[in-house]
């Protein structure tokens, strides 16, 4: 039991037939929840660093039984609340994660999905890979039954997006973690593109981008290909939908949802953003790749996935908003000019030891409850600052004036000049809006 | 203030893993990254050097080569001096992409002003010529000759070959050509201030006006 718990947060086994299968995962589940059902209670956390004792410990330390699990969930709110506001640190103490330990297991025995969503959501989420390997097909609802066979080889090659998703592929070195031997990578480089070729395949109607691999790489390296095919080919019909189709029309439409709330919140920042003419594309690859294009911090992207998977699909808009709000005073102390603040904002994220993750994630969830994707959207069409919109506002208002003045010019004179006058009061109320 | 005389924007385009952002890296950085990952969305990098005892800086604009991203990417085109399309010797498939690139080029960066009254400065670089090509001198020779592109080059980001070459020219072009049109009395001021107003991409995600 020991052994199959350590394999699923060392790396050096991730690529193992048996974590690739549901059947090792289910008896891997079983282990955990056995071993925290048995052991005895006087056992306690060693301190260790990495996520493997680490696990073993805290399942070993929360096992004490007078805990009941619903005195385990109080404590681990309580726990919650009094900690929200607190420092940077993304790890306060092993008593942070040990009961919150105990409720992920209890849901997962209880196969209590939203209690699960709830604790993913909370703060450090599900703290560590072997818990991951656990929950996140439930978060997703993943059907592990389902076999699907995998595309033969002239399938795969034949696609359209088969040459590109090789292209990303290989040059995603920087992507696993430096622990990974170069053999055992470029082995788990063909998974990868296996993996993605699957769901591709699978669900014809979504288009590959150059980013959905960084994705990938996360689930493969904490799932296993099999494991990971199902949760990838799940989210990309639901969370990464609106990011596949033929266009980014609808992303970058989602995209903008980031200056409205930047500006419904700070007008100060917001009136700076709109006059520099950023944009929005700095936070492209923040919200198409969860983040895991950019952060180097391997456990940082996995919290961050616990909450995506967890949460609504348009959270990284969020997310990527109070990332800004949080910069603004370096935001304003730069010259108002496109490229700087493109540079500035791209170059945010490279000091993500800078950023208090678990403090920003709070705040997005505020931000999600003040500006709801429906609030938003109608705050876009009353908000049309962009040039795009206005621009063709624009046009229509001046195509209008025109065929008014065509017709009126049938008639006699007085009209044309009130039609004038009118048009050009038209003209001015809509310029100083 | 930096005392730089002129500033000009050139942006890389080109098919996905042609090596655009390796291009840039081995001007602006002076390095080669072993493993470059896929640029996406866009970045930039600035470099500056003297052309003709005059300091010139140049905003280097690296964009995703997917085509599902022009979209987004395409709203850079008019704001640029300079659009240098890049396709790779070894890879007759990122050559045979270049006419889509052209009607994009054209389409979104015609009627863009590098300069008084001049199109955008078009230049064709192929690039990875260090490798065995796929795609003949003369084809390409040929293919730049006919789309009026104003510079031709086959560059190697790896060995350095060609790169600062390449710029160079590029600079010392859009310098003449401001040169030209302003007597040799152009000051910082004015290329920087109509660089300011142009810079602004008009059709990218959410590009709000002033």
């Amino acid at each position: 039991m020991t052994d199959m718990c350590s394999s699923s947060t060392s790396f050096e086994d991730l690529g193992d037939e048996e974590n690739d299968s549901s059947l090792a995962n289910n008896n891997l589940a079983q282990s955990l929840l056995q071993k925290f059902e048995s052991l005895p209670s006087n056992l306690c956390y060693d301190g260790g660093d990495g996520d493997n004792e680490e696990t073993i410990a805290d399942i070993q330390s929360l096992t004490s039984s007078d805990i009941s699990g619903k005195e385990l969930w109080i404590f681990c709110d309580k726990e919650f609340d009094n900690q929200s506001n607190s420092g940077k640190s993304r790890r306060k103490s092993p008593l942070d994660e040990q009961p919150k330990i105990g409720s992920i297991i209890r849901c997962l025995l209880n196969s209590d999905i939203d209690g699960l969503k709830k604790l993913a959501r909370q703060k450090f989420g599900l703290l560590n890979d072997s818990l991951r390997l656990l929950v996140w097909p439930k978060l997703v609802k993943a059907d592990m039954i389902e076999t699907i066979p995998r595309p033969d080889n002239r399938e795969m090659e034949t696609h359209p997006f088969y040459t590109q998703v090789v292209m990303d592929v290989n040059r995603s070195l920087k992507r696993f973690p430096p622990s990974i031997e170069e053999t055992q990578r470029l082995s788990m480089q063909q998974q990868l593109i296996q993996l993605i070729m699957r769901v591709l395949i699978k669900n014809p109607s979504l288009y590959y981008y150059q980013g959905y691999h960084d994705i990938c790489v996360t689930f493969l390296l904490i799932l296993g290909e099999e494991m990971a095919f199902h949760v990838v080919d799940s989210i990309s019909r639901t969370h990464l939908k609106q990011h596949m189709e033929k266009t980014m029309e609808t992303t970058a439409d989602l995209m903008e949802f980031i200056l409205i709330m930047v500006d419904e919140e700070d007008g100060q920042l917001g009136d700076f953003m709109y006059k520099s003419g950023v944009g929005t594309i700095f936070a492209l690859s923040w919200v198409i790749t969860w983040f895991s294009h950019i952060f180097r911090d391997y456990k940082t992207v996995g919290r961050l996935f616990d909450l995506f998977l967890a949460d609504d699909p348009m959270l990284p808009i969020y997310l990527s908003t109070t990332i800004v709000l949080y910069k603004k005073d370096d935001i304003l102390k730069l010259d108002c000019e496109m490229a700087v603040v493109h540079q500035y904002l791209c170059s945010i994220l490279e000091r993500e030891e800078d950023l208090p993750i678990e403090e920003l994630i709070i705040q997005a969830k505020e931000l999600f409850a003040k500006y709801p994707p429906d609030k938003l959207r109608s705050l876009q069409k009353i908000k049309p600052r962009s040039i795009v919109t206005k621009r063709k506002e624009h046009s229509a208002l001046i195509s209008l004036i025109f065929a008014i003045l065509d017709k009126g010019a049938k008639f006699s004179f007085i009209p044309i000049t009130v039609t004038m006058v009118l048009c050009a009061i038209v003209y001015q109320q809509y310029l100083s809006k | 203030m930096e005392d730089y005389k002129y500033l000009f924007k050139i942006v890389l385009i080109g098919n996905a893993g042609v090596g655009k952002t390796c291009l840039v890296r081995r001007f602006a950085q002076g390095v080669f990254p072993n493993v470059q990952g896929a640029t996406i969305g866009v970045d930039f990098m600035i470099k500056s050097l003297m052309v003709n005892d005059v300091k010139v800086k140049l905003q280097i604009w690296d964009t995703a080569g997917q085509e599902r991203f022009r979209s987004i990417t395409q709203s850079y085109y008019r704001s640029a001096h300079c659009l240098i399309l890049v396709y790779d010797v070894f890879s007759q498939c990122s050559f045979d992409s270049l006419p889509q690139w052209c009607r994009d080029i054209d389409q979104y960066a015609g009627a863009a002003i590098a300069g008084n009254g001049r199109n955008v400065l078009k230049v064709l670089v192929g690039n990875k010529c260090d490798k065995d090509r796929e795609v003949p001198l003369h084809i390409a020779e040929q293919f730049a000759h006919n789309n009026n592109f104003d510079l031709f080059m086959e560059t190697s980001a790896l060995e350095a070959e060609n790169v600062e070459k390449l710029f160079r020219e590029i600079a010392e072009i859009l310098v003449s050509r401001n040169q030209e049109s302003n007597g040799g009395t152009m000051s910082r001021s004015i290329t920087s201030n109509s660089f300011n107003q142009s810079s602004k991409p008009s059709n990218c995600f959410n590009c709000f006006s002033n």
